[in-house]
């Protein structure tokens, strides 16, 4: 029996929702999928795994009437230390540790997520040194269900946890269908990633695994956007406050000027993030846009997951649009003028140490608020689209700025599925019907489909150059809007578009090989699987099928490009007199793969017919070697059945 | 990026320069006593240097006074002060400045050469001033930006309360670059006339450029568009009339207000119902009413109609925004030009295969006027190719110097495949179409378009820069395509001369010139084939160039001895020797 009800969640993981009798129906009990009851454990523990620093976090398993005999919930704690928060860099940032987090990045184009370094090696410590390991494999063999939890920069070790749970058991290698899919719960959680751990979450289809609750004036969540340079100094004293073992009391006036100083300094460079994100999203063309971010440090840190803001007086608004979510975090905890500093300053402290109470209180009310559709949203203050949209934002105090940033957030999202249509759209109008040609084309030669290309004799080759230029104008474009983001987030791990990545990939690349050579453009441009002369589309293409089953990256060359490494072997050993010692190590691995890639029925055996630059070349091989050659059988057999 | 619902982002970008403390950083710098001051003629400047920040900060002061007559770039470039001269283009050869702006300027050139040569572009830079100090920092700063060519540390100029310092020239020359015109910020407070000294009736000439953010005592906003940002100082000008007293160093507490303002909750347009507004409408309110400009003003006794500067506005930013995403942007059409491109490889081969070249294939069907339907395709590919590579040479002669250079590099093999395949389809157009030749007998390089001259020059340009290109040595003859595009004017042009020297009728001096016109074509053509940069295909049977040899042999004595007479006399010379690379041309 699951324990979450996903009725609410707007992602498909129908397998974890299940039909269940047993779960209460009303959304007073359940808040995005997740009972109540259970948030309200999940916060209760989040705050006892601060009274254990020593332990690494806190696990609860026993039978208990709340928890459900599959349940198991662990807990991480907070640190007080700075270090624990900043390495000495601006915003102390480092590339996310790959090993443990392989889908934190972006695919095609190849760049790894950003995430808190300062996170990451205590996450890392806790991995290593803690039974943690250990406890989540047993749990995840009994079919068990994980929930983390953790508050303050505990929050930070929850989300690292469940993502490696998630790598590790949930990714294709390793799915089990007796796996249960681990859910986060934090409490003031600091953000911990870039846009690129915030598009990768998304793309993994991730985010709804993870429910972040922040009281509306909680400086915590604001704190990354923050240089560490400017709030370094009083740091150390905030983090005193928070701490539950400090003596310090936050009355004295000295305290109050720090507390006041920090929210500033923290809400400015909030300010700045959000006006620099919207500015892009609404025009990407400013003049200032290209200039400015040269001279002004920006954080890079931006939200992920589900976001749920509540106050003690208002009902919970949940927020699942992260640009969305980035503006709130602006405009929810802005000031009328000075005279509030000092006030909503200390309650932005206050807030962080407060949940349990808020969140009991704003449980209370009846209504939950969800704000979707923003692209809608009526620029009025009164406005009345939805009342209880309306309502929310309204006591959030957004005025008509805030409105169109809301809907420029909206309308981007929007703008991204119309992109994606679009794409389909062309894809299904131009690129089918091309593909199809170049299929009967290379089923219709009579040498081998790279060599009848590269020739270049008849008409129907050059009927086929034209359509392989064709297809290159649809994936180009595709191209270029995921290198500006202008795609869905989960389109490069969409199982239609891997499919007719690689299918068009295999297909076409060796034309493009062939063309390569056929022009002799390696003479100036250099080999063609160096930088700069393999086509983007190909790179991106074969990383997206790499990534969709956690494959190794084949760098140098893949099924689809090896006729490239075939040419520049065969020009090393004829036209630069070499000896074949110099390449004899290329050429093994080569007849390798070109061995494995037949037994997978990656190649088609046209590469082998009477003729072709691989028998040719092959061949050409000294007779010692031949001998030995992983694809001599192949050679023969291929040249025996062709000749009856 | 289409974006179904426009936004104008002024707002917001205003609330991301005011929040990141950069603009009191920089006036702190102007106002500060404790950096040494060098005194240049009537202009001082200073040097400030954050080490930890990596930054630098140079101001420029002075307590001249500003009037409206300008200078014309021209009488800069007769004085021999070529600062500015890059700015130029053929098609826009000259620009105007103001006058006293470039005086101070001028007056200082040395000492500000000796300023300049220490800015590198490893450090990050502000130039700034106020006033008429701000002017000389533009023009400082405009002096510098053919060094900064890629996009990292350009330097960014700041100003604050400065007059408008060119004409639509220097604007247009300007928007050449997005790089150049991100590298302005001209801050203006709606109380300052010295911004708006220069708009209006008596000062037509003067147009801004880069982005202008303007304040109130409550807010701000940005705006680019040169169109509107003249607007919006019009209109402010109209409700606050003249001087009232404005002291520049209010900037520092404007600066720091707005700093200290960004957390704030905005009091912007309260209570203006905004129901059926767009998006662009009601951020274009937003911004007027950031600037003291709301559309209650019109029951007071100003006498300005707000609304009707919003549709002014409306209208100016939808041309602005339609203006930026259609720039011609070659890579999109890239695929479809090569498209075209191998249509023509396959005419040219389908040619061969029917023994006869693809440009007296070509010119065939010009003289007889027979069209088949793939003749006629093959004449769109012809149109389509010219009209993209003529806007693509024109926009890389647009580009900044070193900008345009990098861009010509990156386009060098397509461009130069091109030429070498289209120009010959354009030279039998023009002898055998009937505009051209036939109306005006002049020789095609007479009129040859400009757009293949800059084409070659880019190839000299990129074979100068990378010399091992590999021009010698044999290649296979019959795929390429000859070197020289304009190879068969040539012949068309000794093909003329040929019948100058036979025509009885004609006098011997002409005959004479003609002549030795054919003697020269002779040692061009041999000078290819030496070089093997001569397709094949001339010497298929019916070409224009066996043709020609054909009468230029019977003029009798002409090509006995030639060193082409002797290759030419046996034809396994150049259907084997010549293909198979075994000729000795010596």
């Amino acid at each position: 029996m699951s324990l979450f009800n996903f009725r609410n969640c707007c992602y498909g993981d129908s397998k974890a929702s299940g039909v269940d009798k047993d779960l209460p129906q009303s959304h007073e009990d359940s808040l995005l999928g997740l009972r109540v009851d259970l948030i309200k454990k999940a916060c209760a523990l989040a705050f006892k795994a601060h009274k254990s620093p020593k332990k690494y976090y806190l696990l609860e398993k026993k039978n208990r009437s709340w928890l459900e005999a599959d349940l198991i919930i662990i807990s991480f704690h907070g640190s007080w230390a700075s270090s624990d928060w900043f390495v000495d860099k601006s915003y102390g940032v480092t590339k996310i540790n790959q090993q443990l987090f392989p889908s934190l990045k972006s695919i095609g184009n190849d760049e790894a997520a950003l995430v808190n370094e300062a996170f990451q090696l205590r996450f890392e410590s806790i991995l290593s040194n803690s039974s943690l390991k250990h406890e989540v494999k047993e749990a995840m063999t009994k079919g068990k269900q994980l929930m983390f939890t953790g508050h303050s920069s505990g929050a930070a070790m929850a989300i690292l946890a469940t993502l490696w749970v998630l790598e590790e058991y949930l990714t294709n290698n390793n799915k089990n269908k007796n796996h249960k899919l681990p859910q986060c719960i934090t409490f003031g959680s600091p953000l911990i990633g870039n846009h690129i751990f915030s598009h990768a979450t998304r793309r993994e289809n991730w985010s709804h695994h993870f429910t972040h609750f922040i009281t509306t004036l909680d400086i915590m969540p604001r704190i990354l956007f923050a240089p560490f340079h400017s709030i370094q100094p009083i740091f150390s004293s905030i983090l005193q406050l928070f701490n539950p073992k400090s003596k310090s009391s936050g009355t004295d006036s000295e305290t109050d000027r720090v507390i006041s100083e920090f929210y500033s300094t923290v809400m400015r460079n909030t300010a700045t993030v959000t006006s620099y994100v919207i500015s892009n999203l609404m025009d990407d063309t400013n003049l200032l846009l290209e200039t400015l971010p040269n001279l002004v440090d920006l954080s890079p840190y931006r939200p992920f997951g589900n976001f749920i803001f509540c106050a003690a007086d208002r009902p919970p608004v949940v927020v699942r649009n992260s640009d969305v979510v980035l503006q709130l975090l602006f405009y929810t905890a802005r000031i009328n003028d000075m005279s509030e500093v000092s006030d909503v300053s200390k309650k932005s402290i206050m807030q962080h140490l407060r949940y349990e109470v808020e969140l009991q209180q704003s449980f209370e009310i009846s209504n939950v608020v969800y704000l979707d559709q923003l692209e809608e949203l009526s620029l009025a203050a009164d406005g009345s689209n939805r009342l209880t949209v309306s309502t929310a934002l309204d006591s959030f105090g957004l005025d008509t700025i805030a409105r169109l940033r809301l809907r420029a957030a909206g309308e981007w999202q929007k703008q991204k599925y119309k992109n994606e249509e679009k794409v389909n759209r062309e894809f299904n109008e131009k690129a089918a019907a091309t593909m199809k040609h170049l299929k009967d084309y290379k089923e219709t030669c009579e040498i081998s489909y790279y060599d009848a290309f590269k020739v270049h004799k008849d008409e129907r080759d050059f009927k086929a150059n034209v359509k392989r230029l064709e297809l290159a104008g649809v994936w180009d474009h595709i191209m270029e809007m995921l290198k500006k983001y202008e795609l869905p987030d989960e389109f490069e791990s969409k199982a239609e578009w891997i499919e007719r990545g690689t299918m068009y990939r295999t297909l076409v690349e060796p034309l493009d090989v062939a063309n390569y050579y056929r022009h002799f453009k390696d003479k100036d441009g250099g080999p063609y699987m160096d930088k700069g002369s393999r086509p983007k589309r190909y790179r991106y293409l074969q990383r997206w099928l790499e990534h969709a089953g956690r494959m190794k990256s084949e760098d140098d060359y893949s099924e689809s490009c090896f006729w490239a490494e075939l040419e520049e072997i065969w020009k090393e050993i004829n036209d630069n007199n070499g000896s074949f010692e110099d390449v004899k190590e290329r050429v093994l691995k080569l007849e390798t793969r070109i061995k494995e890639w037949f037994e997978k029925g990656k190649l088609d055996k046209d590469v082998l017919f009477e003729g072709s630059t691989l028998v040719n070349w092959w061949k050409a091989l000294p007779p010692n070697h031949k001998k030995e050659s992983p694809i001599r059988s192949l050679v023969e057999m291929s040249q025996g059945i062709n000749m009856q | 990026m289409i974006q179904f619902n426009e936004f104008s982002s002024g707002i917001e970008l205003a609330s991301y320069v005011t929040s990141s403390g950069l603009l009191c950083r920089t006036w702190n710098t102007i106002s500060s006593s404790s950096i040494a001051s060098n005194k240049g003629e009537r202009l001082s400047w200073k040097v400030h240097k954050e080490e930890d920040a990596d930054l630098k900060i140079i101001v420029f002061e002075t307590t001249s006074q500003v009037k409206l007559a300008l200078v014309s770039s021209l009488e800069l470039k007769n004085k021999n002060f070529l600062h500015f001269e890059f700015l130029c283009t053929r098609k826009n050869p000259e620009f105007q400045l103001n006058k006293d702006a470039y005086h101070l300027f001028y007056e200082n050139l040395q000492s500000l050469d000796e300023l300049k040569s220490h800015v590198t572009s490893s450090t990050r830079l502000i130039v700034t001033g106020q006033g008429l100090g701000g002017s000389v920092a533009i023009l400082f700063t405009l002096s510098l930006l053919d060094i900064f060519t890629t996009g990292k540390n350009r330097p960014l100029c700041i100003t604050f309360g400065s007059p408008l310092i060119g004409d639509m020239n220097l604007q247009k020359a300007m928007s050449r670059s997005t790089t150049w015109n991100s590298c302005f910020l001209q801050v203006v407070s709606h109380k300052d006339p010295l911004p708006r000294l220069f708009v209006g009736p008596h000062a037509t000439q003067y147009m801004p450029f880069g982005t202008f953010l303007f304040c109130s005592d409550e807010s701000s906003t940005c705006f680019e568009n040169p169109e509107s940002i003249l607007e919006v100082l019009k209109a402010m000008a109209s409700i606050q009339g003249e001087n009232q007293g404005f002291q520049s160093s209010e900037y520092g507490n404007i600066v720091e207000k707005l700093y200290q303002k960004s957390i704030y909750k905005d009091l912007l347009a309260r209570g203006v119902d905004m129901t059926g507004c767009s998006t662009l409408q009601a951020s274009i309110i937003l911004q007027l009413s950031a600037l003291g400009l709301t559309p209650q003003m019109q029951q007071k006794q100003y006498n300005i109609d707000i609304n009707n500067l919003v549709r002014t506005i409306e209208i100016l930013e939808k041309k602005y925004n339609h203006q930026k995403r259609t720039i011609f942007d070659p890579t999109k059409k890239l695929n479809v030009m090569k498209v075209d491109m191998v249509q023509l490889e396959w005419y040219k081969k389908d040619s061969r295969n029917q023994n006869i070249g693809y440009y007296d294939r070509y010119k065939n069907m010009l003289s007889t006027n027979k069209f088949s339907t793939s003749d006629q395709d093959v004449v769109n590919f012809h149109k389509n190719l010219t009209n993209y590579w003529e806007k693509m040479v024109e926009t890389a002669e647009l580009k900044p110097q070193k900008e345009g250079a990098a861009f010509r590099t990156r386009w060098l093999f397509a461009g130069t495949n091109y030429r070498r395949m289209v120009e010959p389809l354009e030279i039998a157009n023009y002898y055998y179409s009937n505009e051209g030749y036939k109306k005006f007998p002049k020789s095609y390089f007479e009129t040859r378009s400009k757009h293949y001259k800059q084409l070659e020059e880019w190839l000299k340009e990129g074979t100068a820069a990378a010399s091992n290109s590999n021009s010698t040595g044999t290649r296979n003859v019959e795929s390429i395509l000859t070197f020289d595009s304009c190879f068969w004017a040539h012949v068309e042009e000794a093909f003329i001369s040929c019948k100058v020297v036979k025509d009885v009728k004609v006098d011997v001096q002409l005959k004479e010139k003609a002549k030795k016109k054919l003697l020269e074509f002779e040692d061009y053509v041999y000078g290819l084939l030496k070089n093997y940069e001569v397709s094949s295909d001339i010497f298929l049977r019916d070409s224009s160039y066996m043709t020609w040899w054909n009468e230029y042999e019977k003029i009798d004595g002409a090509v006995s001895h030639s060193k082409l007479g002797r290759f030419m006399s046996n034809a396994n010379n150049y259907n084997v020797k010549y293909v198979k690379g075994t000729y000795n041309f010596n």
